[in-house]
């Protein structure tokens, strides 16, 4: 789990930093936008302003139009100040620092020229004013000397012509056209002392002197030309502005298209870390190889369905394991390419038998488990156990070869096989063991009997280490007996535990389990020894039994320096060779045989005589008979048990004396416990015979007695 | 004659609209300000810590008392030199067009520092003038708070222009009129409206502040003798030599002497000269009086900010 979480934070940091990077640009494009809004709105103010000097201006022009006419001048000197102000907004407005230098130049001309302006605007006020005033008094005095009425036609005409022309030029008409100062030359000359029309020309002469400044102002006014000026700024702020829109848009377009980009890959990265977290806990969880779960998914799955609140106790369900047997070999001879590919094969032929619905998974090199949820009775189960094995079984084709295996399954059901967890798993790991004790190649379910017998033969283990040192090993002696006269023709010894902890415990109990753990080899070593000893004291008593027999584990035989002990021990304990009968499984000669080694040989060859265990029970072989030398036979007391009730038993019993005696051996017969089995045996020319009937196995001071009790019949 | 005498007529009915079209308002009652601006102004306009020997304050010379201005044609400033102009009156300049015989400055704020430091004023330094007004801690701490900016010139001239704008003298007779009582004026007086109409004076004489809306040159119809150039000095226009701001008729009867030279001492000599020199024609004694008559109507009430300033020092 680390392993996944720490990929993923490294990736989690790129994703991270172009998150990061998305915000940071992603903000700056706001903060862009924003300072192009306020652009934008400033641009809008500025032009609002311009367009005002604009009208203002042009309201100042009016003015200057109404020559002649009514003037407000408070009116002029608010339009004046409304100009000013807006001018000096414009002036101090931060839009400066936007604009280009042409614009700025723009506005200073503009202010220049409104200054010459407000003089010509001041002048005209004046002069219109004095004209006003001017052309009223003309009035009054025209009227004043038409009253006087003093005849004087001339002069009224004159005085009339006068006024009519300055009329003429209020309407508009050019000045010079006509010709006023011609009539005022006249005026002159007729004036005399006459005041009033002293006063008339005087106020004559003054007014078309100011006529002729006022037509010199507005024509100052039209050069001025201060409207072409702010139309000209406006047309250049339009402009300006307008590019300058089209560069902000282009460079927010660009912004944001980055954003974008950044955004696009953001997501790809995002997407990819994701798709490569699933990958990674796709990897946690399967097995690279077969592709199945693995452990982890397997511990996590049964965790889920045996401790979780949700499914404890509820669903029931099987569990198998499944452990291929003797793969290693196939393994370590044909290399882990061929391994592997068995593995998936395998695998896959597996699931295809536990299909969907159930879990598979490989939790072990050659350890597969299914957990089956979707069938729980006995027999599908029994079918199912079946068909997995059978299908590891068939054949398997790997480049040239052709590859046999087999499987041991255990079987635990939940939860009667194990309420928890650990106990269902480890109760199907019993009952694997169980399969594979019985040879492999087949299933096994779990009963209670596995687990004591595991739990016996933990006991067992743990006792035998220390049994040989506390000395609780002590042996017992059978006799065996010639079947024609009762005499006694030797004595098998024969092993005993008594154990502090466990009590009595029979051989066939601890036998293999001394085997497994290989404390037969120290064990056997001693029921040597003590068994030669044994048999020397008796012949220094006048017990004289001839021979004595020894069962010896196959183990113990495999020890690269077993002979030279069993060699030492003989001579050590002054014991005879010859008088040694060293008794074997059957199949250890098998085994023998096919592996070729040396140390019966050996024995043989110092003296000792071999006798073949429990015969019929396992392999067979007639081949071994005839190439191995040994000297007896024992039925197995199996069949002795059944010879008198089982007329197969018989006829076996029967045939491996004829066999055996043809081949040169003695035969003896184990387990002879009644009159009736003695007398059969007796019937098929058995040699000897070794029970109950006879003799049971006896303590040494004990076999003493009955040695000395039976000598005296 | 019969044409002639039709479009001449036509002529004078155009030309009269335009005459009886000019017309005088009344002066509103109040003016919107600051009022803790206008505190501190007030104090400043009383203080003599503006001049630099500590004797002028702008009461020295613009007394509010009386008529916002001073009694004497010129008036001797803190070196003892005479000042060049008449001392026009504070009270409702806010309405001029602009400010200084001249016209030199827009406004009332433009107006306010210059007095400070003209030699012939209160010839003191504006750096001078800030100083001590930094150093003392009343005008530290009223500054400070009407202004993030503390003590500046801009500051100073704001105080003092928002307080000369209270000073405005509403409610004249003749306002009264204007507002519609008939009775506020006698016989005499409304004849001596109808005079400054017919006269012409209302040409010049005209709007809110009756005149001091236009310039106008000083000496149409005879030569004014004027040592003063006016508008000249800052065109240099031949046309606007002695060309000076048409001054308000608002309290004239308080203002004595009248010109920018203050050569009348009279209201009488005043109109004398207006008709001789501006309007260029004759006017009859009685006529004469009677336009007196009606100027003496312009006078307004002095604002009740100004009734507890006293004239410091001198």
């Amino acid at each position: 789990m680390l392993r996944v979480n720490s990929f993923f934070k490294k990736r989690a940091d790129g994703v991270m930093l172009l998150l990061l990077f998305f915000i940071l640009s992603l903000s700056i494009l706001f903060y862009y936008l924003q300072n192009v809004n306020t652009n934008m709105i400033n641009n809008e103010e500025y032009i609002i302003g311009v367009v005002k000097l604009k009208s203002y201006n042009q309201e100042m022009d009016n003015t200057l139009m109404r020559s002649y006419r009514h003037l407000d001048n408070d009116e002029i000197t608010e339009i004046t100040k409304k100009f000013d102000r807006e001018l000096l907004l414009l002036q101090k407005n931060k839009m400066h620092e936007v604009f280009s230098t042409e614009v700025n130049a723009l506005l200073q001309q503009i202010a220049a020229q409104y200054n010459l302006k407000i003089d010509l605007v001041e002048s005209f006020k004046t002069l219109n004013a004095r004209i006003t005033s001017t052309v009223y008094y003309l009035y009054e005095l025209q009227n004043a000397i038409e009253e006087r009425k003093d005849g004087n036609v001339e002069v009224e005409k004159l005085l009339g012509d006068i006024l009519f022309k300055i009329g003429q030029i209020f309407i508009g008409k050019e000045a010079s056209v006509l010709n006023i100062e011609q009539d005022l030359v006249s005026l002159q000359l007729l004036c005399g002392e006459d005041e009033k029309l002293n006063y008339f020309y005087r106020h004559s002469k003054q007014i078309l002197a100011d006529i002729g400044l006022l037509n010199k102002i507005l024509k100052e006014n039209e050069i001025l030309a201060l409207g072409e000026t702010i139309e000209s700024l406006n047309i250049l702020l339009s402009y300006e502005s307008q590019r300058n829109r089209k560069t902000e848009e282009m460079i927010g377009v660009a912004f944001f298209i980055f954003a974008l980009f950044i955004l696009i890959v953001l997501v790809y990265t995002y997407l990819k870390v994701l798709k490569n977290r699933a990958e990674v806990f796709y990897l946690a969880y399967h097995d690279t190889l077969t592709k199945l779960p693995n452990r982890v998914e397997f511990e996590r799955y049964i965790h889920t369905l045996t401790e979780s609140k949700k499914y404890k106790g509820i669903k029931k369900f099987i569990v198998l394991f499944i452990d291929l047997d003797r793969f290693k070999v196939i393994n370590d001879t044909l290399g882990h390419d061929i391994g592997d590919e068995m593995l998936i094969i395998l695998a896959d032929r597996i699931s295809k038998i536990v299909g969907k619905g159930n879990l598979l998974a490989r939790i072990g090199g050659d350890e597969f488990v299914a957990i089956i949820e979707d069938r729980t009775s006995m027999e599908t189960i029994d079918i199912l156990a079946a068909e997995i094995t059978s299908v590891i079984r068939k054949p398997i084709h790997i480049r040239e070869y052709r590859l046999n295996t087999s499987a041991s399954i255990g079987i635990a059901k939940y939860p009667e096989d194990g309420q928890s967890k650990s106990m269902l798993l480890k109760h199907a790991d019993s009952a694997m063991y169980h399969a594979k004790d019985n040879g492999g190649d087949t299933y096994a379910f779990y009963n209670e009997q596995l687990s004591i017998n595991i739990q016996r033969r933990l006991e067992l283990e743990q006792e035998l280490v220390d049994a040989l040192k506390k000395k609780e090993f002590s042996l017992v002696y059978q006799p065996q007996y010639d079947l024609s006269n009762h005499k006694i023709t030797g004595v098998e010894a024969l092993i005993r535990w008594q154990s502090t902890m466990l009590g009595s415990v029979p051989p066939e109990e601890f036998i293999s389990v001394a085997e497994d753990t290989g404390l037969i080899v120290e064990i056997g070593y001693f029921v040597f020894r003590e068994a030669c000893q044994t048999y020397v004291k008796w012949k220094s008593q006048g017990v004289d039994v001839h021979l004595m027999a020894i069962n010896i584990s196959s183990v113990q035989l495999r020890q690269a320096d077993a002979f030279r002990n069993f060699k030492s021990i003989i001579e050590e304990t002054g014991m005879k060779a010859e008088n040694i009968e060293i008794e074997l499984t059957e199949r250890y000669i098998m085994e023998y045989t096919t592996e070729k080694l040396t140390i019966l040989d050996d024995l043989r060859r110092l003296g000792c005589r071999i006798s073949i265990d429990d015969f019929g029970t396992g392999y067979s072989s007639m081949s071994y008979l005839g190439n191995f030398a040994i000297d007896t036979i024992k039925i197995d007391k199996s069949f002795v048990s059944e010879i008198v009730s089982s007329e197969h038993d018989a006829k076996v019993a029967k045939a491996i004396i004829v066999l055996s005696q043809s081949l040169g051996y003695k035969v003896i017969a184990e387990g002879v416990e009644t009159l009736e089995q003695e007398n059969i045996l007796k019937a098929y020319h058995c040699d000897m015979a070794q029970g109950y009937y006879f003799g049971k196995p006896m303590e040494s001071k004990i076999f003493i007695d009955f040695f000395q009790k039976h000598l005296s019949l | 004659m019969q044409k002639n005498y039709f479009l001449s007529l036509l002529c004078f009915a155009l030309c009269s609209s335009t005459l009886f079209a000019a017309n005088l308002v009344p002066i509103p009652t109040q003016i919107k300000v600051d009022e803790k601006k206008v505190a501190l102004g007030k104090k400043l306009f009383a203080d003599p810590i503006l001049s630099k020997d500590k004797t002028f304050s702008c009461m020295t010379c613009h007394n509010l008392q009386t008529n916002g201005a001073d009694t004497v044609a010129f008036t001797k400033g803190v070196t003892g030199e005479q000042g060049l102009f008449n001392v026009p009156t504070v009270y409702n300049a806010v309405y001029n067009f602009r400010q200084f015989w001249d016209g030199h400055v827009k406004n009332l704020q433009e107006q306010a520092i210059e007095p400070i430091t003209n030699p012939v004023e209160m010839a003191n330094s504006l750096g001078t003038v800030l100083e001590d007004l930094k150093r003392s801690k009343t005008y530290s701490a009223l500054f400070e708070a009407l202004y993030e900016d503390g003590i500046t010139k801009d500051n100073l001239a704001e105080v003092l222009a928002e307080f000369e704008k209270t000073l405005i003298t509403p409610n004249s007779s003749f306002d009264k009129y204007l507002r519609g009582d008939m009775k506020a004026l006698n016989e005499h007086e409304i004849e001596g409206y109808r005079l400054f109409k017919t006269m012409g004076c209302i040409s010049c004489h005209n709007g809110v502040n009756i005149g001091g809306n236009l310039y106008n040159k000083f000496g149409i119809y005879q030569n004014a003798k004027s040592e003063e150039l006016g508008r000249y000095n800052i065109t240099h226009r031949e046309e606007d030599k002695y060309v000076f701001k048409v001054p308000s008729l608002r309290n004239v009867a308080l203002t004595a002497p009248y010109m920018h030279d203050g050569r009348a001492k009279t209201l009488e000599a005043a109109v004398n000269i207006m008709t001789q020199y501006q309007l260029g024609h004759p006017m009859d004694k009685e006529d004469l009086h009677r336009i007196v008559d009606f100027l003496n109507t312009l006078t307004g009430e002095l604002p009740e900010i100004v009734k507890d300033m006293r004239v410091e020092g001198q």
